[in-house]
């Protein structure tokens, strides 16, 4: 953790819950499929959050681009955006 | 870069560096919008284009589909009440037409200027029309996202012999 203060981490939390909430209403008119890349994106931004307040471990920037590889992929695969996922959960029990 | 090379380089863009948007590129993004097909030439597009730094945190909070960082967001809006004078009952259809046809030529005019873009129909109305000041007759149908592509996608493949039929369609 650096020693930039945490000023900004409440607001960006707000706007994570904002996130969800808008989300949480969206999906009920919108593919099913976007369900999961909502919530890899909330977790993408929460981990965006935190980098930006210098909250961060040796594990974060491959974490958050592990999330951003799987979100490119949801659009292109899904087979890919699974096998992404799949990648991802695995590194998290390294 | 030609109109071809444009159509098929463009990428729906996710990340973006922090690099600014100079805004008389963004006037000349819009005025891009402005020369695309319109019904009847109804010409019922509105165009709000936000750069500001706190408003675009908050339009990321309430666009869910507003993926990535960028640092502009074009709304697409339809002013609802000119455009049920020109088109009657065929305004709802009309009107999302005219706007994607101005949302693609304002991502073609990015493109060829060295831009990324993403087109983005994942928002909350209500709450879009209150962020950007919008009376509640003009209406926010598509957002496009602009910036500095940081990392284009690569393009899932176009199956062109599988779609294109000529004289008749078969199965």
């Amino acid at each position: 953790m650096s020693s930039r203060d945490c000023e900004q981490l409440p607001a960006a939390l707000e706007e994570l819950v904002g996130f969800l909430i808008v989300s949480a209403r969206g999906l009920m008119d919108e593919p099913s499929d976007y369900g999961p890349m909502r919530i890899l994106d909330a977790a993408g931004r929460m981990v965006e959050a935190l980098e930006e307040q210098g909250l961060t471990t040796t594990d974060t920037p491959a974490l958050h681009e592990g999330i951003e590889s799987a979100l490119d992929a949801w659009s292109s695969s899904t087979d890919e955006f699974v096998a992404s996922l799949d990648a991802l959960i695995l590194r998290l029990v390294e | 870069m030609d109109v071809s090379e444009a159509i098929r380089t463009r990428r729906s863009v996710r990340r973006y560096t922090d690099a600014v948007v100079r805004r008389q590129v963004l006037r000349k993004l819009v005025e891009a919008g402005c020369w695309a097909p319109t019904a009847g030439n109804a010409q019922t597009w509105r165009f709000v284009v936000v750069t500001d730094g706190a408003r675009m945190r908050k339009l990321r909070m309430i666009a869910p589909g507003f993926g990535g960082k960028a640092p502009v967001a074009i709304a697409v809006c339809q002013d609802m009440r000119e455009a049920e004078r020109h088109w009657g009952s065929e305004t709802a259809q009309l009107a999302a037409m005219d706007s994607a046809m101005a949302a693609l030529n304002i991502m073609l005019e990015a493109q060829s200027d060295g831009l990324g873009t993403c087109v983005v129909a994942s928002f909350n109305r209500a709450a879009l029309q209150r962020l950007l000041g919008l009376p509640e007759h003009v209406v926010p149908l598509l957002l496009v996202a602009v910036g500095h592509a940081k990392a284009p996608p690569a393009a899932p493949p176009r199956d062109v012999d599988g779609v294109c039929f000529f004289e008749a369609y078969h199965e």
